[in-house]
């Protein structure tokens, strides 16, 4: 074996974390291989987690994946990448270099205990999408409750529109959530992060938030602005009443770095604060005797009232900045001084001038302007004489404003005249409405020509605007001068813009731009270094949250600058992701909900005052606005689980990162998706409800979905007591472009309708069908089973589906058998959705070069199912071809084995395994008991009083130490157990907390670190057993948890410390079966390295291979033969036993001893692991006169006449009869392989002569997955199928001339006439499979094959350990699945094979010598042939063999027999401390 | 917004009313219909049942010179929307059809000009949020059901329309004016229009459980834009009542017409007084108009 002088690498990458990549995961680390199992989702267990039951046995696909998920994280060997996928991979076969891209979960996986405080506290609910859905769940959250790793995390889509729209980038979402929660000082903090003028901008902001609002396609945009309000209201609210106090006033450190404001406007605030929350010390220069700026003087106090100023400006002074007043830079301090004095100088000095209109008689008295007039009126003390019509010319806010206050302060009229048509103008439709509703008149479409006036204004001429704006939205006016109106006026206000004061801009000494600083757009900089400017004086617009933003952008340039840092990258704004639209929530047919109104003062007390007209929305308004937020970006990032979670584990600042791993080989498993339904328009999924598909149906089912298991109506929730199946959505559909068949689709309606008919007694199933492919094994015998218990089979497939509009009900159109069209109500449909290659494998098969098929699904060869086209990456499951969960899990096998045969010689260089410091002997101790009650942070504590348990503990005997911690399993409680074990030298320990099923396991290991055996470990439940299940009543739940907890108390002081023992391995393998899976499995052993045995029975290999010529798939398949023996007689490692036969199997687990008779004699062969691969062989029968005519011959035989060129061409019509012999009474399964064999022998025989009749009667045609292709191709040749059912076969004349045929799908009987009739005659086991079954102490089933140890996950070793089976020793299969059943038996041996010696485990059964009585029930009993009789005629128990299950101690009629860790004694000590208590 | 305009024969008899209220719409949202000069048959009434090359000729005549005109082709007609895009189709994909229409008309044409129906243009060129501008008089509280039949959206490879199991064009444009969609499966059910004249009985039959359904789910009123439907549902509205006992009064309007009144106009000039069954329900849930703003 050689593989090159270059050193191997012993690791390998498993892309995707289903059952599939689980598999090979634990068989690679379990031989030697380090595993790095790579899933994109937040946790491992793929789709099986998702399901309810599985087929046939009716197990809950949870209880049987479970086990595996917690295997698998609990495996030093592998370590599970969550959120990650493989996006490279480079180097060759043996050394590749993996990167793997980890997206963040936003939780620390190593602090978080999965407590589930996050989820309790968040407040946006997503779809989840683990049902599909159905149902919702938190932002926050695991997966599902079973999820590996037990660890929470978030959603995140991005940021909501609404935060992107805000020039400040305030959380918006988040703060609708704090709201929605009342936790309205948490909502203000949060807008204060952007903002600090919360309860101003509540009140004058002009939200460009809510136009971007996704809810506006629903209804009408969230009411942001006034939820802002709201939030700063309660503040505000609480600070007057005393409740809360304003914070303290701080004061920069000495050694604070020295800045200057220009401006107390709203940039100038906000950079102050921002700087001053630096730690800067900031000086604030402003010309008038208040800060505010705009705010103060240009907005009018009916929409801000002054008192609201001031306590935002309190608030913002009391960060310790100093403001000076009164002090205009340029005339009462110098530019000069102020660089001198500080090392960075932010310029917002606003805009003070207002724009002029350059028209004549501009200087007419009686004529003002906007700002001037404002700022006067802002003066309570000496307002403005207003008095007769005022016009105001203008169409911006500052227009309304001015409107609005010449009509408080006593004006007859006001009539504004705007440029602009009414819906182009500039201000705030509801300020014009305001506007309107206080007598403001307003004239649209004029432009002034000249004012008129005598002395004194007294009209104004307007000239007629055509039109405002360019093409490219541009302000570019045209007039039409003929057109004028002349409007008389007593007084005119000109509001139509205002302007950076002209002393002002001259004297920074910055270069301007226009009437502008010239600053750079992201910086802020200006020409001046360490000058910087931003607001109103910069171009851009001029508004109250611009120059928020502004002061926000210059603050974070200036501590840049300061700090000397790079001011251009990764700036705030490059934090902010916008949500792709299409990731947006949908919002077609969504409930329509009211946006909140708010109470406003009646236009008949606005008057002569300046009172507030807005007064906010009411709690109830504002917490009803705050749930018709959609939360675009799923997480609202509100932060309420950061405070929650006590383990500080939540981090939101978490960013994806790209790892580099060195492995040897990769293994893909990435799974399938599901179909989309929606594609199928025609039923109705996505509109009507109760439409569901197979996936979702499943959830529903499940105990744990989101219907508790209750089959529903999702519209009303009424029981669904009729329920339709509609099968091959989107598969063998070649509109929808999947022609090929899933596979398993058949068999999980079945089910379905089997489990759902359990839930809801009295259901009716109707399943629509093209074919029932229940070609696995014992499948044939569960669908018989399912017509028999009344699921209604209806050949065809429904035209559509409508929703009748009163009952809700499903009404199916289908043409039933009898060819009438047929209409059916339903309560449910449920589609049975196809697979498909998940987009992201796909994706990630082109980033590492790998050839797809065209389905899109990776390209293997039939004959090499598990190579991919790059040599040392291997595929398995789903990816590579529809197929159920046993196939899915043996290629992964299959798979691992490949990777193992690559990598053989780096066996164990990469593994570790873990240390632990010799057992400290307790045997002659008193029991020393330290008992760790957990709260499980609230879990627990919320409900029982964990305190009150500790003080019981303590009382109890042999407790040593009772005491109580937060979370008993986070790393620093393991360490104190550790810690406490020692110094109190502890012998006995006793958790109360959550499950032993996740956390048994790790509080064994904190024992066996302390020097402790781990067997001397107890723990209760008194999370899942007290406080969850007993909520209600605390002091109950507090009661049954001392219960428990002195239960536990009781049986540890029993506890016995448990050794394991070890036993010697002979690490080589023997194979019985010269077939393809024989030779294939024995070939696979050889290449890992272990020398194998191979017996074969006749003088040649090959088996039944030898009878086949050619595939589907393949012209000739000697050549694959020839190179297969050839390589076996060749292999180095393989020993072959021809004509030789197994005489008798002796031992165990990895030391086997089997005897073979071959040629020289009977000769002994050990080993540590054997393969059945004896194989099947082609069934025989007597129906259809078969053996009586030549012209009657099976499908083999006219494969070989075939092939030899030997049939005849010259015959007319042949008629093909599948399921001869079987899926009958005789023979109840079927043989899987006989519909492609037909198809494939129809093909080759059209191929030769495409004038021959081929007729193939058949009950379903079962060419499943990719073989539907050649189904297909069939039809397409011509070949004719017609349908028959099992009780009306085909009836052949004596002569063999004539077959007549009733077929369900004609109304008349057909006569054929039959020049050859071929006979698809399936599989059988050979009959002497009984004789090894006895030899090895295996079952059979009742068709004579051997029985695997669990038909879904064990589906290729015997529940006797050390013994695998594949091939048709197990069930009739395809060459592929042979081939992958073989490899996966090499890997499932190098389990064992590649140990020196196996670990037995301490927890098994022993036989107390003197009380057996020798009566064999344990040896009858035991499933595993553990127990045997040795030589003084007793019971004893193989320690290798033992699973320790406890069946013979609990059948044992002498009580001879005791579980070690579960002794008798250990239970009564439980039961005598209850029943005390009671 | 400029299109070459194709009425059809409709347009000037039995959907006059639909042609007034593209024409009048049209004029209010700044759309530029040009009519095509000289247009003649689609070939939808009976060519292409009976000669697919006639029938591919007829409708490739006047794309050909709408192509002249270097603008889109707009249609109003269902039906001729259905066989233009056929004609299209047929263009692309048949080398025989392409050689038998240059043959007809004696020049060559390649598929080429893009077939649009007017809903389409409201709803992608003029956009949601444009028309949400420009009503005046919202039709709030008005339960209308979208009805598409069949010509918009099969055969789907050639009209490419919409979702042709479930298109929702009308129901976002029945958005627009206020009015409230109900939720039902009819909306691609066939009328029966095909059995007008020949086959009347299942024409009538077929369009009372078309109706039927719509009033079930809570339907004042059906919304079409197909001619042929809009004479199945509301002009034998009489002969179902004679023919299934029971009165019918389900008024039948062209989505032009709805959105019409939405934009303030009289009900007069979207010709509503051409309509058989009583429009009363659609015009008493008009709003008295408001003044437009953004």
């Amino acid at each position: 074996m050689e593989k090159g002088q270059k050193k191997l690498t012993g690791a390998v990458l498993v892309q995707g974390g289903g059952i599939a990549g689980i598999q090979a995961a634990l068989d690679l680390a379990d031989s030697g291989f380090k595993v790095y199992l790579v899933e994109r989702d937040a946790a491992i267990g793929g789709m099986m987690a998702h399901l309810d039951k599985t087929f046939p046995t009716g197990d809950c696909a949870t209880c049987i994946v479970s086990p595996k998920l917690v295997e698998c994280a609990r495996n030093i060997n592998i370590e599970i990448l969550t959120l990650s996928e493989l996006v490279g991979l480079e180097g060759e076969p043996g050394n590749f270099k993996a990167k793997v891209k980890i997206s963040p979960r936003y939780v620390d996986e190593d602090k978080c205990t999965a407590c589930s405080q996050c989820t309790d506290v968040c407040p946006v609910d997503v779809p989840n999408e683990f049902d599909r859905g159905m149902g919702t769940r938190k932002a926050i959250a695991k997966l599902y409750a079973q999820a590996t790793p037990n660890k929470f995390g978030i959603l995140k889509m991005g940021h909501a529109p609404c935060k992107v729209a805000c020039p400040a980038n305030i959380n918006v979402q988040g703060y609708i959530q704090l709201i929605k929660k009342k936790e309205y000082l948490k909502a203000v903090n949060l807008i204060r992060e952007r903002n600090p003028l919360s309860a101003i901008c509540g009140r004058v902001c002009t939200h460009p938030c809510e136009a971007e609002c996704t809810r506006s396609d629903i209804d009408a945009a969230v009411s942001i602005r006034l939820l802002k309000r709201f939030a700063s209201d309660q503040e505000m609210k609480m600070v007057r009443s005393g409740e809360l106090s304003l914070p303290d006033e701080v004061s920069p450190a000495e050694s604070a770095r020295r800045i200057a404001v220009v401006g107390a406007g709203p940039a100038g605030l906000t950079a102050a604060a921002d700087l001053a929350d630096r730690g800067y010390a900031v000086t604030v220069y402003e010309a008038s005797p208040q800060a505010g700026g705009m705010l103060r003087w240009g907005i009018p106090a009916y929409r801000l009232p002054k008192d609201i100023l001031d306590y935002e400006v309190e608030l913002i002074r009391r960060k310790g900045i100093t403001f000076v007043y009164n002090t205009r830079v340029g005339k009462d301090i110098s530019m000069d001084d102020l660089q001198r004095e500080n090392e960075a100088v932010f310029l917002s000095v606003g805009t003070q001038s207002s724009r002029s209109l350059g028209v004549a008689g501009e200087d007419l008295p009686g004529i003002g302007y906007g700002l001037d007039f404002l700022r006067k009126a802002s003066d309570k003390a000496d307002p403005p004489k207003v008095s007769g019509k005022v016009v105001v010319i203008g169409g911006g806010n500052v227009a309304v404003d001015v409107a609005r206050s010449a009509m408080r302060l006593g004006a007859e009229a006001v009539e504004m005249v705007s440029l602009e048509a009414y819906h182009e103008m500039p201000a705030l439709p509801e300020e014009i409405a305001a506007a309107e509703e206080e007598g403001v008149k307003i004239l649209n479409g004029w432009g002034p020509k000249r004012i008129l006036g005598n002395g004194r204004v007294d009209a104004i001429e307007f000239k007629r605007c055509t039109r405002v704006f360019d093409e490219n939205g541009r302000f570019s006016p045209v007039y039409s001068d003929n057109e004028t109106t002349t409007v008389k006026a007593g007084a005119v206000i000109i509001a139509i813009g205002q302007a950076v004061d002209k002393d002002s801009l001259g004297n920074a000494g910055a270069e301007t731009q226009g009437s502008w600083y010239k600053v750079d757009n992201i910086t802020l900089e200006t020409s001046v270094k360490g000058v910087f400017a931003g607001g109103d004086d910069i171009p851009g617009s001029a508004t109250v949250i611009g120059a928020v933003s502004a002061g926000k952008r210059a603050a974070e340039s200036i501590d840049r600058y300061l700090k000397g840092e790079d001011m251009l990258s990764e700036r705030f704004e490059s934090t902010v992701r916008p949500i792709a639209p299409e990731l947006l929530p949908a919002t077609r047919g969504r409930e329509k909900m009211p946006r909140a109104e708010q109470a406003i003062l009646p236009v008949s007390r606005r008057v002569g005052n300046f009172d507030e007209v807005e007064e906010g929305l009411t709690e109830e308004a504002a917490l009803a606005e705050a749930e018709r937020c959609l939360n675009c970006a799923m997480c609202s990032e509100c932060r309420l689980c950061v405070a929650a979670c006590e383990q500080h584990a939540v981090e939101h600042g978490m960013t994806e990162r790209v790892i580099e791993l060195d492995v040897g080989s990769v293994i893909l498993t990435p799974g399938f998706e599901e179909f989309d339904a929606a594609k199928k328009g025609e039923y109705g999924y996505g509109r009507y409800p109760n439409v569901i598909t197979s996936v979702q149906f499943e959830r529903m089912l499940s105990a744990s979905g989101p219907f508790d298991g209750h089959v529903v109506r999702r519209c009303d929730g009424n029981p669904a007591t009729r329920v339709a199946w509609i099968q091959c959505v989107g598969s063998r559909d070649t509109r929808c472009g999947n022609e090929y068949c899933s596979s398993v689709c058949c068999m999980v309606s079945t089910k379905q309708s089997m489990i759902a008919a359990e839930h809801l007694p009295g259901l009716d199933a109707t399943i629509f069908y093209m074919d029932i492919r229940a070609h696995g094994k014992d499948f044939d015998q569960y669908y018989e089973r399912a017509k028999q218990q009344g699921v209604d089979y209806i050949k065809g497939i429904p035209s559509r589906i409508i929703q009748m509009p009163d009952t809700k009900d499903l009404r199916a159109t289908f043409y039933n058998e009898a060819g009438q069209l047929q209409e059916r109500d339903f309560d449910l449909v449920i589609l049975s959705v196809g697979m498909e290659p998940g987009l992201s494998a796909v994706d990630a098969a082109r980033r590492l070069n790998l050839e797809l098929n065209e389905y899109g699904f990776c390209a293997t060869d039939r004959l090499a199912p598990l190579n991919t086209s790059r040599p040392g990456v291997f595929v398995g499951g789903a990816f590579q071809e529809p197929k159920d969960i046993p196939e899915t899990v043996t290629q992964a096998s299959a798979a691992a084995s490949m990777a193992m045969e690559l990598l053989a010689p780096a066996r164990n260089t990469l593994t570790v395994k873990a240390v632990y410091p010799d057992e400290h002997d307790v045997t002659d101790e008193e029991p020393r008991i330290g008992v760790f009650i957990c709260h499980c942070g609230r879990n627990i504590a919320s409900v029982v009083d964990v305190e009150k348990v500790v003080e019981a503990a303590a009382k109890e005997p042999n407790v040593i130490l009772a005491t109580h911690t937060l979370f008993t399993c986070s790393d620093t409680s393991l360490d104190n157990i550790r810690e406490t074990i020692r110094e109190n030298r502890l012998n006995r320990v006793v958790v109360a907390s959550c499950t032993p099923r996740t956390h048994e396991p790790i509080f064994r290991d904190t024992l066996r670190e302390a020097g402790l055996n781990p067997y001397l470990f107890e723990m209760a439940n008194i999370r899942d057993q007290c406080s969850w299940v007993h909520s209600t009543v605390p002091e109950k739940a507090t009661q049954k948890s001392i219960d428990l907890v002195r239960m536990s108390i009781a049986r540890a002081s029993r506890l016995l410390p448990l050794a394991g023992s070890f036993s010697d391995v002979v690490q080589k393998g023997l194979v019985i079966g010269g077939g393809v899976s024989g030779m294939t499995a024995a070939l696979a052993l050889a290449e890992q390295g272990f020398e194998t045995h191979l017996v074969e029975r006749s003088d040649k290999l090959g088996g039944n291979f030898l009878g086949l010529h050619y595939t589907l798939e393949h012209e000739d398949v000697s050549g694959f033969l020839a190179g297969l023996v050839d390589r076996v007689r060749s292999s180095d490692n393989i020993v072959l036993h021809m004509n030789a036969e197994v005489k008798n199997v002796a031992g165990f687990v990895g030391s086997f001893e089997v005897t073979l008779s071959e040629k020289g004699g009977e000769k002994a062969v050990p080993c540590g692991a054997i393969v059945v691969a004896t194989g099947g062989v082609p069934a025989s029968t007597e129906d259809f006169h078969y053996g009586q005519s030549a012209g009657v011959i099976t499908q083999s035989e006219l494969e070989t006449a075939l092939h030899a060129g030997t049939f005849s061409c010259a015959n007319r019509n042949i008629v093909m009869i599948q399921c001869a012999g079987s899926r009958n009474d005789e023979r109840s399964y079927c043989s899987r392989i006989c519909c492609s064999m037909a198809v494939k022998n129809a093909l080759k025989v059209k191929e030769l002569n495409p004038d021959v009749n081929v007729i193939v009667l058949y009950r379903d045609i079962r060419t499943y997955g990719f073989r539907e292709k050649y189904y297909k191709q069939a039809r397409e040749a011509g070949v004719i199928f017609m349908r028959y059912e099992h009780e009306e076969p085909p009836v052949i004349s004596d002569s063999h001339d004539l077959v007549t045929l009733r077929s369900p799908d004609f109304p008349e009987t057909v006569e054929i006439e039959a020049d050859v009739i071929v006979l698809s005659t399936g599989v059988d086991a050979p009959r002497d499979n009984r004789k090894l079954a006895d030899m090895l102490k295996v079952p059979l089933n009742a068709d004579g094959f051997y029985v695997e140890a669990h038909l879904k996950l064990r589906p290729v070793e015997f529940a006797t350990e050390g013994i695998f089976l594949c091939g048709l020793a197990h069930s009739p299969k395809m060459s592929d699945e042979n081939i992958s059943q073989a490899r996966a038996v090499a890997s499932r041996a190098a389990t064992i094979l590649s140990k020196v010696r196996l670990e037995v485990g301490g927890q098994i059964s022993s036989v107390d010598q003197e009380k057996c009585i020798s009566c064999m029930t344990c040896v009858r009993a035991c499933p595993y042939h553990a127990p045997y009789v040795n030589v003084n005629g007793k019971a004893e128990i193989a320690a290798a063999a033992c699973m320790g299950c406890g069946i013979c101690a609990s059948e044992c009629p002498a009580e001879a027999i005791q579980l070690r860790n579960f002794e008798s004694a250990q239970f009564e000590s439980m039961l005598e401390a209850l029943l005390a208590a009671g | 917004m400029k299109y070459a305009h194709y009425p059809g024969c409709s347009a000037h008899s039995t959907a006059r009313d639909m042609h007034e209220s593209c024409l009048a719409v049209s004029k209010a949202l700044g759309i530029e219909l040009n009519e095509i000069k000289g247009w003649t048959c689609c070939g939808a009434s009976s060519a292409h049942q009976t000669d697919r090359e006639l029938a591919a000729s007829l409708a490739s005549a006047n794309l050909v010179k709408a192509g002249r005109m270097g603008m889109d082709m707009v249609v109003n007609c269902a039906a001729c929307y259905n066989r233009s895009k056929v004609a299209n189709y047929e263009m692309v994909h048949s080398e025989d059809m392409r050689r038998a229409v240059a043959e007809s008309l004696g020049e060559p044409y390649d598929g080429s000009v893009p077939v649009r129906h007017f809903v389409e243009i409201l709803l992608k060129d003029v956009g949601v949020a444009a028309l949400r501008k420009k009503i005046t008089s919202p039709l709030t509280g008005l339960k209308a059901a979208a009805y598409y039949g069949c010509y918009l959206v099969r055969p789907p490879e050639a009209t490419n329309f919409d979702d042709p199991e479930n298109p929702t064009i009308l129901e976002r444009l029945i958005e627009v004016t206020g009015a409230e969609n109900v939720e039902w499966s009819g909306k691609v059910d066939c009328c029966g229009g095909m059995q007008n004249l020949t086959r009347t009985e299942i024409t009538v039959r077929r369009s009372a459980a078309v109706i039927d359904m719509a009033r079930a789910a809570g339907a004042e009123c059906i919304v079409v834009a197909c001619p042929m439907c809009q004479i199945s549902l509301d002009v034998r509205q009489a002969d179902m009542e004679k023919l299934l006992g029971r009165k019918y009064d389900m008024p039948v309007i062209y989505l032009t017409q709805l959105l019409g009144l939405a934009l303030g106009m009289s009900p007069r000039e979207l010709g509503f007084d051409r309509l058989m069954v009583d429009p009363a329900a659609v015009l008493k849930a008009r709003k008295e108009a408001v003044p437009s703003r953004r």
